[in-house]
């Protein structure tokens, strides 16, 4: 960086902005991995600046093999903590509690998360209960019980949520028959029909070694990881499963429609407007990721311009692409007071309509490259959060040098690129 | 026990203004923030809403920014930006790559040399706050809770209101209104500026020099102190709303952050909601399956705090079933002390929490203003763990004791409708 030595403020002209000094590069960093004996996926992020590690189990799996029981992968990842051969499920939160440490877990549409976070030295004692959590879940018919009291519960709560109903509403009508209609929780009715035998019988599906990614993150080398590997997980057989298949077809909607979810005595519109999109490995993404960017991506985008900053229509409107392992969908979200939603929905589709028909200006395309590629650094900034771009390539199946390559290829698209990705 | 310190360089400026500075080259990023010391709670009554609305403007427009400009200027440079009001303070943020260090400082100086903001910006984020309040408070279940909390525990202080203030005072507000404010709060011996990541020291000060000494400097309005009343008796009430599940919210007057005895909350908080074997989770959502959810939290203000305890209560059960629970909890701790497992459960938890956003630029940044500005202790940010390893059980039970009385808290049952 050269600077001038002579900073006179008298001299300030703060008419015009300062130059940019060369900006340096940035590499993704550098991480270890390999794969156990029997087949799981190790990753390892050694970083000794604090005494905490962290480790993550994600099950390639999630609500797209719930068979039809919808919320059954929630509840079997919910069920895990409760209880195994050799504890209550009080005993396990007792202990995870006693070391400090923090037990997480959640599903998704394509995986199963449980994750530990803890002070290096209670790493031990609180693997050992991970690792029995993850391979000796009991299961019991009162905890069973137990939870889907919650569930319901929860279920219940989320309908009196705007929000919760618009996006229910737009998935199912997209996503048609497949899981990826319906909500990963479940829904009150099916939840209630979920057994012991849907629970063992996805649990032995589905949290195989071959579906297991697995990434430690801090104070552990990678030799210290891949001996806990092979002591608590390297012992099971290798399931030989056939490659997972797309079992389902998604057909997009050839007329556009209209769907009202009335709910009485609301003073806002949650809205939510979009189409069947293509699945991760399938999306040609830098310049789809760019294009949305431009429109409803980012506090600048065009549609959050137009509805809050010119318009003050809402607090804030925003489009993204949903992309999941076998289809995915785009939509433009927003949240409206009622008397102006039709005027929202029209500025929504004359944007929409001017992306695919225009060509972006060569001023919003530059920026947004600057803007995607100055902020990608922050992205780097924890362990953890490098931790889950690595994990997002296992899981999507995308190539190793995706993040090496982030800022080159953002770079390389073209405004021809983008009208393409708009349409 | 010793903890790894942040290491971070106090300056000030030829007008005053205080500058803490922080090298970490983690990433070629670097994180600035301007914390000014004015907050909800220092608006008349009348006015409120006027220190958030403020915010607003502040990406509005400045003497040499057009409206509309802001963002779209610092995008094209790789950075983002963001800012917050709260009752005590307001703060605005912006990350940038550290080739652009000068242009950050350049961007977000503009707007404290002169306010200009037209009359059409000013209706427009009218309108957007009055949209950003329907979202998180009126079409939100249990979103009115802040507002009638607030109003319920204090009556003689700015706490009395939420900081996005009275949608009718808002659309009242006008230009003057702001820049009298502007002129007021808006200064250097008012405000902080951080600067934390990839930077070289001595070339950030001449920096911010050149840009942050066109600060106003000049007597400061006094602040009008603060004189709330004490509580002298329970106060319950019922909301309805919009949902399905009843809820309870129970909020006692605490300590102010930075008190020793602050600190004694957090650790009761965190020994009565987090995690699943903390005491009220164990009993309310595990056992007695009487609650679908259970949070405490802790909000630290500049003259009191919050203890908030929060439940869902499932299908079936009356929130004053579970109230009734909750005290008979606490009347056990109260009289029984804490076991050996609990308290050291819960220091460990601390711990490992301590470390959770540690090092992060923006924490740092946000973290040197904000203990500068309410404290006056900006080395806060390394020695204010120490607070929760000097308290015995003991002492944490008698002050818990004290403070945490029925005739000193407010407790409100939410109901569903028409029901």
């Amino acid at each position: 960086m050269e600077f001038n030595n002579d900073l006179n403020f008298y001299d300030l002209d703060r008419s015009k902005p300062p130059k940019s000094k060369h900006s340096k590069d940035v590499p993704f960093p550098e991480f270890f991995e390999s794969k156990s004996s029997n087949g799981i996926d190790v990753i390892v992020i050694e970083d000794n600046s604090l005494p905490v590690i962290s480790v993550r189990f994600v099950f390639k799996a999630g609500s797209y093999f719930d068979e039809g029981k919808t919320g059954l992968s929630s509840f079997v990842t919910d069920m895990l903590s409760k209880g195994t051969d050799e504890m209550t499920a009080t005993e396990i939160a007792e202990k995870i509690d006693y070391y400090g440490a923090t037990l997480s877990y959640g599903t998704d549409s394509d995986a199963n998360f449980i994750s530990i976070y803890t002070l290096e030295k209670y790493f031990d004692k609180v693997f050992n209960i991970v690792s029995s959590i993850l391979n000796k879940p009991s299961f019991k018919e009162e905890e069973i019980e137990r939870l889907r009291i919650q569930k319901v519960n929860s279920i219940k709560s989320m309908k009196d949520e705007s929000d919760y109903l618009s996006n229910r509403a737009f998935k199912s009508r997209v996503y048609g028959d497949s899981p990826y209609a319906m909500p990963v929780e479940g829904l009150t009715d099916s939840v209630s029909k979920i057994n012991r035998d849907d629970i063992y019988e996805y649990y032995v599906n589905n949290f195989t070694p071959s579906n297991l990614i697995v990434a430690f993150v801090g104070n552990i080398s990678p030799e210290i990881a891949m001996t806990y590997i092979e002591n608590n997980f390297g012992s099971q057989s290798t399931v030989d499963i056939a490659e997972i298949k797309n079992a389902f077809s998604f057909k997009p909607i050839v007329t556009p429609e209209v769907l009202i979810v009335n709910k009485k005595d609301a003073v806002q519109s949650s809205l939510k407007i979009g189409q069947l999109s293509v699945s991760r490995k399938e999306a040609d993404f830098f310049p789809v990721y760019i294009m949305n960017n431009i429109l409803g991506g980012s506090f600048t985008s065009r549609i959050n311009y137009n509805l809050r900053e010119k318009n003050g229509f809402t607090y804030g409107a925003r489009s993204y692409f949903e992309f999941n392992k076998f289809a995915g969908d785009f939509s433009v979200e927003t949240e409206v007071k009622t008397g102006i939603t039709a005027a929202a929905i029209s500025e929504i589709l004359k944007e929409l309509n001017v992306m695919r028909n225009e060509f972006v200006t060569d001023e919003e395309l530059t920026s947004m490259k600057n803007y995607i590629t100055g902020n990608f650094p922050l992205q780097l900034e924890t362990p953890n959060s490098i931790a889950s771009k690595v994990i997002s390539l296992k899981l999507y199946d995308l190539e190793n040098d995706f993040y090496s390559r982030y800022i080159s290829n953002v770079n390389k698209v073209t405004k021809e690129q983008i009208k393409d990705a708009a349409v | 026990m010793k903890f790894p310190e942040i290491k971070f360089e106090q300056h000030k400026l030829s007008n005053g203004l205080k500058i803490f500075l922080n090298r970490n080259t983690k990433i070629p990023m670097v994180s600035l923030h301007t914390m000014f010391h004015v907050g909800s709670k220092d608006e008349e009554d009348g006015k409120s809403g006027l220190a958030h609305l403020f915010e607003h403007l502040m990406f509005e427009g400045s003497p040499n920014i057009k409206s509309g400009q802001f963002d779209l200027l610092l995008h094209k440079r790789g950075g983002n930006s963001n800012a917050y009001t709260s009752w005590d303070v307001t703060s605005y943020h912006m990350t940038v790559p550290s080739n652009e260090i000068e242009f950050a400082f350049w961007l977000d100086s503009d707007r404290y040399t002169g306010f200009n903001v037209s009359e059409e910006s000013l209706d427009i984020q009218k309108d957007v706050v009055h949209e950003e309040k329907m979202t998180y408070v009126d079409n939100a279940p249990y979103g009115s809770v802040e507002d009638e909390v607030s109003k319920r525990l204090f009556f003689n202080s700015g706490y009395k209101r939420p900081v996005i203030g009275d949608m009718n005072d808002v659309k009242n507000l006008s230009l003057s209104d702001l820049e009298i404010f502007f002129n007021n709060y808006y200064r250097a011996d008012n405000s902080v500026v951080s600067v934390s990541g990839d930077i070289d020291i001595d070339n950030t000060l001449k920096l911010l020099e050149k840009y942050y000494s066109g600060f106003n400097t000049g007597n400061m309005v006094v602040k009008s102190g603060y004189n709330e009343l004490e509580l002298n008796s329970e106060i319950i009430d019922t909301i309805y709303d919009k949902i399905t599940n009843p809820g309870l919210f129970i909020t006692y007057r605490i300590p102010k952050v930075g008190d020793k005895d602050y600190y004694v909350f957090k650790i009761i908080s965190n020994i009565l909601g987090d995690g699943e074997s903390s005491e009220l989770y164990k009993d309310l959502v595990y056992e007695s399956q009487m609650c679908n959810e259970i949070t405490t939290s802790v909000y630290g203000a500049e003259e009191v705090s919050i203890l908030s305890i929060n439940a869902i209560c499932n299908e079936g059960i009356s929130p004053d079933s579970v109230l009734k629970r909750i005290d008979e909890k606490l009347e056990h701790i109260f009289n029984f002390g804490l076991t050996e497992n609990i308290y050291s459960k819960v220091l460990n938890k601390i711990e490992t929490q301590f470390y959770k956003s540690r090092n992060l630029i923006n924490s740092v940044a946000d973290r040197l203003c904000y203990y500068e500005n309410i404290l006056k202790k900006p080395d806060m940010i390394n020695s204010e763990i120490n607070n929760y390893f000097n308290l015995d059980k003991e002492t944490l039970i008698s002050v818990a004791k004290k403070y945490l009385q029925k005739n000193k808290r407010v407790v409100l049952y939410y109901l569903p409708e028409n029901k």
